[in-house]
């Protein structure tokens, strides 16, 4: 598919996150400590700005855990501002529902620019 | 010298179906007609890709290639389709107001109803009269977003 050019690398510092449009699509560019990542500006839920919401953690109670609410994943979960469903940048996955997951756009850096592959 | 009488071809049928493997060539007439897509190498990794979504469909009337509907999944469920991006409807100029874009929502929305897919978005300029009177009758509503919804999740 052709590669779309975003923004320069400048323009993505770690923990950054912008919405660009490619096409007639909204996509979220992330940088996750270092690692770019790309998914649909659409939620799942009711079809909000997803990649508009915050990037930062979740809660966890597991036995890794102690079995104690503790926060996880910071910088690593992108929350939708509407109702506050919660993906996983990384792997798309939808936490409330596992089974559901975005679909994720291969990301390139090439000479300090940001492309997406559509 | 007295008017010939002009007849018309005969109606040929409408056909759309799902892309397959053998729509390339029908593809490359779509675009070449239509200046889309660049050049041929373009052309080919962008209907690979269309084809791998299994969400695409293409219009044809008798064996000539008239339009395509250009459709992505951009949420899974189970690796299924749970929510579709239509990236792009297009009719050859010379075949266009005659029910052929209808014509490839109605087998997109078929699809869609048959399957697990719970809605399918897409935008367009929000001046487009025409794509906005298509996509209303196809079943979009308009979205706060600023895009257009078709739910299939309400069967």
């Amino acid at each position: 598919m052709p590669e779309h050019h975003v923004g320069s690398e400048a323009d993505f510092p770690p923990g950054a996150h912008r919405v660009v449009k490619v096409r007639n699509i909204e996509i979220g560019v992330f940088n996750v400590a270092g690692t770019f990542y790309a998914l649909p500006n659409v939620c799942t839920h009711q079809f909000g700005p997803l990649c508009e919401g915050e990037v930062n953690g979740t809660t966890a109670c597991n036995a890794a855990t102690g079995w104690k609410f503790t926060w996880v994943r910071e910088g690593e979960i992108i929350t939708c501002p509407w109702h506050g469903l919660e993906f996983d940048i990384t792997t798309g996955q939808c936490l409330a529902q596992p089974k559901v997951r975005l679909r994720q756009y291969p990301v390139t850096v090439e000479d300090g620019e940001v492309k997406v592959i559509l | 010298m007295a008017d010939q009488p002009i007849y018309d071809e005969p109606t040929r049928a409408l056909t759309v179906r799902r892309l397959g493997p053998r729509d390339l060539p029908g593809v490359r007439v779509i675009a070449a007609a239509s200046c889309r897509h660049g050049d041929a190498a373009t052309m080919e990794t962008v209907f690979a890709a269309y084809l791998d979504s299994g969400c695409s469909f293409i219009a044809t009337i008798g064996e000539e290639p008239v339009g395509w509907l250009l459709a992505q999944p951009i949420s899974y469920c189970d690796d299924a389709p749970l929510t579709v991006w239509v990236d792009d409807v297009l009719v050859r100029p010379e075949h266009r107001r005659r029910g052929v874009a209808a014509a490839l929502y109605l087998a997109f929305g078929a699809w869609a109803h048959g399957g697990a897919v719970r809605a399918a978005l897409t935008r367009f300029p929000s001046e487009d009269a025409a794509a906005r009177a298509l996509h209303r009758r196809a079943g979009f509503a308009a979205h706060a977003t600023g895009a257009v919804v078709w739910r299939f999740d309400d069967r």
